[in-house]
């Protein structure tokens, strides 16, 4: 998982990954969110630079194990979903849809580090890491799925396996 | 990603069938021969575990004996038992998948929520519905009754009440409604079987649909679910709790003992991972498991039925895969679970003829090391 942390970013990935460790799951970024006035200003700036930019969704339920990956690419983008590190589907997605998928999965981050998903009891079974990258800077949150926010991903995750199945044609 | 939902949906139906096409001839080139396996577990769904009949009990030891692991993850794919199979999880997927392509066929005028209501029906049908439902009640028994049944030196009043009370309390939740899964919709075409502490007062197991298709086998719905049911009462679960009990230390010694838990993991206390959970939750779920084994001994009819059954029972245990590096670090290796922790349970090894080796095998229990 550290692979994805960019160098820049590696000290406070580091933190935010070990306290993820602990029982419960609060959203952390990584990036430099003091550097924008606002969350919905950071969501902009990376929706704005969408050409430079990458996904990462994990999220693991019980003993399975979940990987989403959307990378902006020319003329189409990839999409891959993988599953137990095995690849399960490797699509190509038109601009539109992977901006479109980036900026659900924005909102979704962008809710978790302004509400910073805190499960009360017991530990969490059904963690999820969302991680944006783009030059220079990266973004990134994790959650459990058993907390309020965990029904915005839900539906984040929902969205990107309808539209997997609708994209080949 | 918000195509019009007619486009969409005649999309998802072409893309699914490309989808399901290509998995299928990729995944499976002995199709006939699965199709056949598939039909003599579909017979098996009406199964009722405790019935009574005779096995003759003079068969020679079962391939078992000579190392679980190797031929339970690295032998024959799919084996049948007399309750069913286990399928490879991407078929169950594949299968729900396909049924949500036959609804939208069917129906192209549907919301997602009617069409998500529609696939919930046709995967968790009564019959299968009850079926787990049995299987979580049958469960929940004999666990209570593993807790009650040991010693006051094992376990106080105080701390079986705890024990018991929380196992009592876990809700098996599955539908429909489809709405019971309002925050993961993705888990009705999913394998996924999971417990989570909600509050205080709310834990639940919750089934993905795809796991209904793929593992038929009563046994390894016993194992699995008896798996998570455990964690209601996993040391990592219990941490908040302040409980003790020497049960739980001999156990813990126990596993050290043979190598299962090394100190740190102990020290640790489940903090950077839950090791120490699900080490305990595959001993809890063995101890289940080879009980339903015992129950069913009787009607066993060949030493193949027993190995099967015991096989389609940790079968999917053999892959153990993770992007996040401490959920990988959270479960013990795949052969240890197999072999050390379900294989040398000494029932199993009685039941499978193994050649006097069950005697001297060394095996954890609350009272320590047997």
């Amino acid at each position: 998982m550290m692979s994805f942390i960019p160098k820049l970013g590696r000290l406070l990935g580091t933190i935010c990954l070990c306290l993820g460790a602990l029982s419960s799951w609060v959203g952390c970024s990584s990036t430099q969110v003091g550097k924008y006035a606002s969350q919905e200003d950071l969501l902009e700036d990376y929706l704005s630079q969408y050409k430079s930019t990458s996904l990462e969704i994990i999220f693991d339920r019980g003993h399975n194990s979940h990987r989403i990956v959307a990378l902006y690419r020319e003329p189409l983008s990839d999409l891959q979903i993988y599953r137990d590190k095995q690849l399960y589907k490797s699509l190509k997605i038109e601009d539109s849809k992977f901006k479109g998928i980036l900026g659900r999965s924005l909102e979704t981050a962008g809710a978790l580090v302004r509400k910073p998903a805190a499960k009360e009891v017991g530990l969490c079974r059904t963690p999820f890491f969302i991680s944006i990258k783009k030059t220079n800077d990266s973004f990134s949150v994790q959650g459990c799925r058993a907390t309020e926010e965990g029904l915005a991903f839900g539906k984040l995750i929902s969205e990107i396996e309808h539209l997997a199945n609708s994209i080949q044609f | 990603m918000h195509l019009p939902k007619y486009t969409a949906r005649v999309s998802i139906v072409l893309a699914s069938l490309v989808v399901i096409s290509s998995v299928i001839y990729q995944r499976y080139s002995q199709w006939e021969h699965q199709r056949n396996i598939q039909n003599s577990a579909d017979k098996t769904e009406d199964f009722n575990p405790v019935l009574d009949s005779k096995s003759d009990g003079s068969w020679e030891s079962s391939p078992l004996c000579r190392g679980f692991y190797k031929v339970i993850c690295q032998g024959k794919e799919i084996v049948t038992d007399p309750t069913g199979i286990v399928q490879p999880d991407v078929r169950g997927e594949v299968e729900a998948l396909r049924l949500y392509e036959m609804i939208l066929h069917e129906h192209p005028s549907w919301t997602n929520e009617q069409v998500d209501e529609e696939l919930v029906k046709r995967i968790y049908t009564p019959k299968r519905k009850r079926m787990l439902e049995e299987i979580f009640q049958w469960i929940q028994v004999r666990m209570i009754r593993l807790i009650r049944k040991q010693s006051s030196s094992i376990f106080s009043a105080e701390a079986k009440k705890l024990l018991v009370s929380r196992i009592e309390n876990i809700r098996l939740e599955i539908p429909p409604p489809a709405q019971l899964y309002a925050n993961e919709p993705d888990l009705f075409t999913k394998n996924d079987v999971y417990y989570e502490s909600i509050s205080a007062e709310r834990r639940i197991i919750r089934v993905g649909g795809a796991y209904l298709l793929s593992a038929k086998s009563w046994f390894n719905r016993v194992f699995t679910i008896a798996h998570e049911m455990s964690h209601s009462i996993d040391p990592c679960e219990l941490v908040n709790e302040k409980f003790s009990a020497v049960g739980y230390q001999n156990l813990l010694n126990c596993f050290q003992e043979l190598n299962l838990l090394k100190a740190e993991q102990v020290k640790d206390r489940c903090v950077k991972n839950h090791f120490l959970g699900e080490l305990f939750a595959d001993w809890l779920a063995t101890q289940i498991a080879v009980q339903a084994l015992e129950v069913y001994s009787s009607r066993f009819k060949t030493l193949d039925e027993i190995s099967n059954s015991v096989i389609n029972s940790v079968k999917d245990l053999c892959h153990q895969e993770s992007w996040l590096t401490q959920e990988v670090e959270s479960h013990p290796p795949p052969k240890d679970r197999i072999e050390k922790i379900f294989g040398s349970h000494p029932g199993l090894q009685s039941l499978l003829s193994c050649p006097g080796e069950h005697k001297t095998i060394r095996y954890c229990t609350f009272e320590g090391k047997k």
